[in-house]
């Protein structure tokens, strides 16, 4: 008989970009205004969504359509959503920077924010717990569960790693004894399957095995 | 079914939440201070091939502290009937604290929790 326990997987939780360009291309917010292309313009504030912090630079292409228009990520910021809409002020206009005289809207899409493995298909990982040696601490986001399958080619054992956002945050050790608590759990209750419940609602971005 | 040794772990939080980590010892044999380890680090021998001579051994790495040297071989000693408890008693998992821990001054405690495991391939002992 094997043990498992559930480790929960986020489903598009809130979290940072990934500092590069954003996939969608922009509408007017309301009123339309005038493209200009040029160089980008650093430094605009990412404004509206559910998170804070994100910086762009916007540049415009020759052509000067909206799909011309580029926000590449500086600051990754923290707490955004797929499917967020978030705006640029009205910018740039400087000699030879890129303008556009009202203000612009972006859509979030999956590819602009850091990967996580959860969806509304995929909303757990589970682990069986029989062959875990012990959860390693590893970082404030990240533990590993070490096992006793010895990978000869690897020289080390297969182990599971556990990667939870930074936001909301929890510990190092903290991180480790929650796992290893649900791991017990497991081992003292057959077919219980519990599910691993995190301190200060750290949330799992992802989970795999090598 | 796997049986384990639970363990206090270093730096956990202090409002309810768990605070302990485990090792696995369902196919421990034996158990001594790592060498050249400040008796700061215990190694559990397990039946389980690493290669053609090494066996798998998980590395129970005490935090110590500036100093200190908190794990004894009657340490070693309980730790041993632990093993065969946890075997034993299939789903218990016991707790193992160091002798030292139940005299130490409070601020002291932390060199008596673990604050690390390491898995290595060593060959067993004669």
């Amino acid at each position: 008989m094997a043990n498992y326990m559930k480790i929960p997987l986020a489903v598009n939780p809130p979290r940072s970009f990934k500092t590069q360009a954003m996939a969608n291309a922009p509408t007017w917010t309301s009123a339309t205004g005038a493209l200009t292309s040029g160089t980008g313009v650093t430094g605009q504030a990412v404004i509206g969504g559910s998170g804070s912090g994100a910086v762009a630079t916007i540049a415009i292409a020759v052509g000067a359509t909206l799909a011309d228009v580029t926000a590449t990520i500086t600051t990754a910021g923290e707490g955004y959503k797929v499917g967020d809409r978030v705006d640029f002020a009205a910018g740039g206009g400087g000699v030879g920077e890129s303008e556009w005289t009202d203000s612009l809207s972006f859509i979030i899409a999956a590819a602009d924010l850091i990967a996580v493995e959860g969806s509304a298909l995929n909303s757990y990982q589970l682990i069986p717990v029989d062959n875990i040696a012990f959860v390693k601490p590893v970082s404030a986001t990240s533990a590993e569960l070490i096992t006793m399958n010895w990978d000869a080619t690897a020289g080390r054992a297969l182990k599971w790693t556990v990667t939870v956002d930074d936001v909301p945050a929890t510990t190092e050790p903290q991180l480790a004894a929650d796992l290893a608590e649900a791991i017990n759990q497991a081992s003292q209750a057959d077919n219980s399957v519990p599910e691993v419940i995190f301190t200060a609602g750290a949330e799992v971005i992802d989970v795999d095995y090598s | 079914m796997a049986n384990f040794i639970r363990v206090p772990l270093r730096g956990t939080t202090s409002n309810g939440s768990p605070r302990y980590g485990l090792v696995n010892v369902s196919d421990a044999y034996d158990a001594e201070i790592s060498p050249a380890s400040s008796n700061e680090h215990i190694r559990i021998y397990s039946t389980i091939p690493a290669d053609t001579t090494d066996v798998i051994v998980n590395i129970i790495e005490y935090y110590g502290g500036p100093g200190n040297a908190p794990v004894t071989a009657q340490d070693i000693v309980n730790l041993k009937d632990l093993i065969v408890k946890a075997n034993q008693e299939p789903g218990s998992n016991p707790i193992f604290e160091l002798v030292g821990a139940a005299v130490a001054a409070p601020a002291d405690l932390e060199d008596y929790e673990v604050d690390d495991f390491v898995q290595s391939s060593i060959t067993p002992p004669l």
